[in-house]
């Protein structure tokens, strides 16, 4: 981009559809005082044209008129390039030339003055034409061998063969050395030589003289020619746009100028180097001209359509042109001398002189209003509060949208053979359940990933299925059977279906059911005494036990009934019906097999009771808490146990690689030396390990037996809990004391659940505002004290049984929900929130000053 | 009438019945919301592209608005341009020279990624330019090729006149006269390239008058087009009197309905309500007096604040044409302030 720009005081556009190249453009003075310029099109059009640069009243040069076009004729074969020259024999007049692909003809302008302005009568007559065998390229036209008022021709075919004639006689032809393209050539004065800018990259120089020796011994018909050498070469390792000739009559100096894609270089005439300039910008087409005192001027367009005029390597000025020009040459008019003749690909012709008043493209200036900062903050508010029901839509589309998925569990309540084989498998308990996933689409899900979830000794197969580009209703079948002789935690089924939906947002569905209880546990005959207790208040009419238990309704008697577990594991439940009093008592000798068919109790009793809003379960005497610490002493002894097997396990390993490795080592060795006992070592190593194995087999099952133990405990005391205090929700305590008891690697469930307890002690359930003020709990840390968290325990248990507490704990778990859901509603971008923030902090900022100026006034 | 300046100027704000459209202007494309981006940033517009010029209001205020005549436009091309409404984005840019002032205009699509207006103003300015001999006056053109006249697509011929001598030179030139629909011919037999292709659109008035030849039909053209005067002597002169009122009535004809000669057609036509809605049609013109200079020119204009080239003069230091330089400068203190 340029300061100055180009004045544009002549243009004429081209009206119909032609196209133009670098060598379109021709100007000349021809036969008369001032320069025409004369233009040939690709489909053969040529016109002449004559700008008449008359000055108006007001110093301005006239416009195109009409009358400025000299003539306009179709010579109905493309026009590849214009020349002027004196080329009839006997005329010093300048005629001029035209070059077809097959031809080169030559014109004469005629006028003929009328008494008016339009009455001129322009003539062009065609004096002669060579014909051509070979399809031309370009020619340049010259006084050849120091002919003096006379111009000879050479026009170079595309196979570089180059034709030469004397006016209207054909002189010699001759094909040039290493050729492979026509590139642009000039005819250089002094040395009466062609130079010749070829596919090489290098700039040859032919003297006509030698030229002329080759060309009478060779034939047109003879291609390959006679090799000969230039007189010199000079090497630009870049190909040639365009190459010009300048020689100064006073110095007489020769100046070659040529115009690389990167470069323009000037050499004598003799091939010395003079000086090169390299360009920042791609040229487009150049013209050159030369100052009296022999100042080379250069004229360079670039492809940002910049015009640059160079004196020597020296930048002397540059202007914006408005359009992209292909050719470029310069005119000496009526009133003007040195005006810039620009023509584009498309035919439009203009004439400009170089502007001097400078001017920078800028934006047009923006009206700049003082910012209301109130009026922002309100914009800022009502939009961000449309982003967040945006994004808060989103959210609800994320979970609440039973709409989108239809998501069915249905639990066969008859149970059939079991097909699945365990190690421990006994007849009687071989049966499983069937349950079934109808998945119903309402909307396109790309992708559906279903798992159907158990707790254990349960298990299920198959336990998760995908589905792709889900459209239409599915549905997906799995058995539940038991796996493993154990306790049961409970006999809940879950299905989880992740999607994602055809437009990439991720959602979660989510159902449960609950599984039959012959699944589990068969009925015995009932039992008397037991050490465990557990009785439950109701304040309805009790209900039959048959009536509550359907399933099993024929084996059962009305006011007694004992389940016992399907794999003979823990010991059997008896579920006695007080007929006067309101109660059911549950008597077992293990808590953990109390659990379930206290849970199944319960829910079938609220189930029976579900339209009786007042009905209520009440659990008055104490926890069973001593056996649940039970519980968790022999899960922490037993996970202890296998951490030790573990470590000894790879001691063990450790200390096998490492007799392998020595008796690997005597074994190489060239000269045998005795094993010293190491076969011993090895094999007592080995013998160990197995059985260390073995035992932490063993051990695993049994941690995994006081796993599903523990956490049926925990459900027993979660469930009585919930029932003692009448608390709805029992999320808070059910994830503090996590029922679900699970080992990993480096993190046992005692120390979760001291993690959590702690955090309980300090937040909800503190009892003073000292406790809330300590730091909350935040690490993990391993249990090896059992006792501490044994007390822990009973502190949360008890802080949790006491009525005020628990309400308390009710009140606080609801604010602390009510937050959260606030919370979900409020969430605003990181980015808006600075935002926002700032704005605050401006409008803050604003309200000081606002102050501050009050202040002032007031003062 | 014949157009005055619908298609050469560019002009600001005009009164609504300059707005209105000349009979045979055609309006192409009409799109509704383009900003003028380096006048009247900010503001939604209206552009109609008819077959004359361009035209854009603001919606908001239909008063301000633009008139560009396709004759004045010099170069069109795209730009990346910080659009108030749209941000950075490609526009139309539009160079004008209307009475060697030079404007610039910028407009904006507000509708992403619409490229319409590209098209249509680019399209109907190379139909208006490939168009011309409809509408000006061609002096020794290739008009005539092996004695047949390249007739132009909406051009009907009526009369083809042998042996009428022009009486531009001394001793007139035999040739043919042809009259039609768009414009008269005449072409000297003996030189094809000397020749005369006036629309009547370029004429200013037809008469029949004695001359040193004898009575001659004396056609004059507009001031515009050079305002020549041309005779035309037709043997006998009952033919003259016959050619003279054809051409009169011809004229007339032509006056009602004018034919610009430029087409654009859209390759599907969904477009064709176009011509019967109102310019502007909800709101009433209140015509506010002519000759109101208003300042909104310097928005556009190209370079800054230049309005005029100076007169160029020959430099002898380049060997160029060069403006004449404001005094108190010299092109080196003017080409030493560019940091190099």
């Amino acid at each position: 981009m340029s300061l100055f720009k180009t004045r544009e005081f002549w243009s004429v556009t081209d009206d119909t559809e032609e196209e133009f190249d670098q060598s379109s453009l021709k100007i000349s003075r021809l036969n008369g005082d001032s320069d025409f310029v004369l233009i040939g099109s690709h489909s053969g059009l040529l016109k002449i044209y004559k700008p008449s640069t008359d000055l108006n009243e007001n110093n301005v040069l006239s416009p195109y008129k009409a009358n400025d076009l000299i003539i306009e004729k179709n010579l109905n074969f493309p026009i590849l390039q214009i020349g002027v020259g004196k080329l009839v024999s006997g005329s010093n007049q300048v005629q001029i030339a035209i070059l077809h692909v097959r031809s080169f003809a030559v014109y004469s302008l005629t006028t003929k003055d009328g008494a008016v302005e339009h009455g001129n009568q322009n003539m062009i007559n065609l004096l002669y034409e060579h014909k051509l065998r070979r399809a031309a390229a370009n020619f340049i036209i010259g006084g050849f061998g120091g002919s003096e008022n006379r111009d000879f021709i050479a026009v170079q075919s595309l196979d570089g063969m180059l034709s030469l004639f004397e006016q209207e006689t054909f002189v010699f032809c001759c094909f040039l050395p290493n050729f492979l393209l026509p590139g642009p050539f000039v005819y250089s004065k002094r040395t009466d030589s062609f130079l010749m800018a070829g596919t090489n990259w290098k700039i040859e120089s032919f003297s006509y003289k030698t030229l002329s020796a080759i060309g009478q011994n060779s034939q047109e018909s003879d291609i390959s020619g006679l090799k000969f050498q230039p007189d010199w070469s000079f090497g630009l390792n870049e190909d040639v746009v365009d190459i010009q000739y300048q020689f100064g009559e006073l110095s007489k100096e020769g100046f070659v100028v040529i115009l690389g894609e990167r470069n323009v270089v000037c050499l004598s005439d003799s091939g010395k180097l003079k000086f090169m300039k390299r360009l920042e910008y791609s040229p487009m087409c150049f013209t050159t001209y030369l100052l009296s005192d022999n100042k080379l001027m250069t004229l360079v367009v670039s492809e940002t359509n910049s015009l640059l005029l160079y004196q020597n390597t020296m930048l002397r000025w540059s202007a914006q042109l408005p359009n992209s020009p292909i050719s470029i040459g310069r005119a000496n008019f009526k009133n003007l001398r040195g005006s810039i003749v620009t023509l584009t690909e498309s035919g439009e012709l203009s004439c400009a002189y170089l502007g001097t008043q400078p001017s920078l493209f800028s934006a047009p200036p923006l009206i700049n209003q003082e910012l209301d900062y109130e009026q922002a903050e309100m914009e800022m508010a009502t939009l961000s509060k449309v982003i967040r029901t945006r994004f808060s839509n989103d959210l609800k589309l994320s979970n609440k949208n039973e709409h989108e998925l239809g998501l069915e569990l249905n639990v066969n309540p008859h149970l059939e053979e079991s097909v699945f084989k365990s190690a421990h498998r006994e007849n009687d308990y071989a049966m499983m359940c069937t349950v079934t996933v109808v998945l119903s689409p309402r909307a396109i899900f790309e992708e559906i990933n279903l798992c159907v979830h158990v707790h254990k000794p349960l298990k299920v197969h198959p336990q998760s299925a995908f589905f792709a580009n889900l459209s239409e209703g599915t549905s997906f079948q799995c058995q539940v059977h038991m796996d493993e002789e154990a306790e049961i935690a409970s006999i809940q089924v879950t299905t989880i279906a992740t999607c994602i939906s055809s437009i990439g947002v991720p959602k979660i569905f989510k159902k449960t059911s609950v599984l039959p209880l012959n699944l589990v546990l068969k009925t015995n005959p009932p039992m008397k005494e037991n050490n465990l207790k557990i009785t439950l208040n109701i304040n309805e009419n009790s209900i039959p036990l048959s009536t509550l238990f359907p399933e099993n309704a024929l084996t059962l008697s009305s006011n007694a009934v004992c389940f016992a577990n399907v794999s003979n594991e823990g010991s059997p439940v008896t579920i006695l019906l007080a007929k006067s009093s309101q109660r059911y008592r549950l008597q077992s000798d293990s808590l953990a097999s109390l659990n379930l068919c206290t849970q199944e109790l319960i829910r079938r009793l609220q189930k029976y009771f579900a339209n009786n809003k007042t009905f209520k379960i009440t659990f008055n005497s104490s926890l069973p808490l001593t056996q649940l610490v039970q519980y968790i002493n022999e899960h922490f002894e037993y996970r202890r146990k296998v951490n030790f097997l573990q470590n000894e396990l790879i001691q063990l390993g450790a200390q096998f690689r490492l007799i392998q490795k020595r008796l690997i080592s005597k074994f190489k060795d060239k000269n045998p030396t005795p094993l010293t006992n190491l076969d011993m070592l090895l094999n007592d190593t080995y013998n160990e390990t197995l059985r260390t194995t073995v035992d932490l087999e063993k051990t695993t099952m049994d941690l995994s037996r006081s796993q599903t133990n523990l956490s049926s405990a925990l459900y027993l005391i979660l469930t009585l809990v919930q029932i003692m205090e009448d608390v709805d929700d029992r999320g808070l305590l059910e994830n503090a004391l996590a029922p679900i008891v699970e080992d990993y690697e480096g993190q046992n469930w005692e120390d979760v659940l001291d993690a959590s307890l702690n955090h309980l002690l300090r937040t909800t359930l503190a009892k003073s505002e000292k406790d809330q003020l300590r730091a909350k709990y935040t690490c993990y840390e391993e249990v090896k004290d059992l006792a501490k968290l044994e007390k822990h325990l009973m502190m949360v248990l008890e802080r949790v049984c006491k009525k005020g507490t628990i309400l308390e704990v009710t009140q606080d778990e609801e604010n602390v929900d009510h937050d959260e859901a606030k919370e979900d509603e409020d969430v605003i971008p990181v980015g808006s929130r600075l935002g926002e923030s700032s704005t605050r902090l401006l409008s803050a900022r604003k309200s000081l000053l606002r102050r501050r100026q009050k202040i002032n006034e007031d003062n | 009438m014949a157009l005055t300046w619908e298609d050469k100027e560019v002009r600001f704000d005009i009164p609504f019945s300059e707005m209105r459209l000349k009979s045979e202007e055609k309006i192409v494309d009409r799109l509704d919301n383009i900003e003028d981006t380096k006048g009247n940033g900010g503001d939604r517009g209206r552009m109609i592209i008819t077959t004359l010029r361009i035209l854009w209001h603001s919606i908001s205020s239909p008063r301000i608005n633009l008139s560009i005549g396709f004759n004045s436009i010099i170069s069109i091309s795209t730009k990346v341009v910080n659009s108030k409404l749209r941000g950075t984005t490609q526009a139309l840019h539009m160079l004008t020279n209307s009475n060697n002032t030079r404007f610039e205009f910028i407009f904006t699509n507000l509708i992403p990624g619409n490229m319409r207006h590209f098209t249509s103003v680019m399209g109907v300015h190379k139909a208006y330019l490939s168009s011309k001999l409809y509408r000006e006056l061609k002096l020794r053109g290739a008009v005539v090729y092996n004695k047949q006249l390249k007739i132009l697509p909406l051009e009907q011929v009526f009369t083809t006149l042998h042996g009428v001598w022009n009486l531009s030179s001394d001793q007139g030139n035999l040739g043919t006269l042809i009259i039609s629909n768009v414009r008269l011919v005449w072409f000297a037999d003996m030189n094809e390239g000397f020749n005369i292709s006036l629309p009547h659109l370029q004429i200013d008035t037809i008469k029949v008058r004695d001359s040193k030849f004898g009575t001659a039909l004396v056609i004059t053209s507009t001031q515009e087009s050079g305002g020549y005067i041309l005779g035309f002597r037709i043997d006998p002169e009952e033919k003259l009197h016959v050619v003279y009122k054809e051409l009169i009535s011809l004229y007339l004809v032509y006056n009602k309905k004018p034919i610009y000669g430029v087409e654009y057609k859209w390759s599907h036509q969904k477009e064709t309500d176009l011509q019967k809605q109102h310019l502007i049609d909800d709101f009433s013109e209140v015509e506010e007096p002519k000759g109101e200079m208003t300042n909104v020119i310097t928005a556009y204009l190209a370079d800054g604040g230049h309005i005029k080239d100076r007169m160029p003069l020959y430099s002898e230091d380049l060997g160029i044409a060069i403006e004449s330089i404001k005094e108190g400068y010299t092109l080196q203190k003017l080409w030493e302030v560019i940091p190099m």
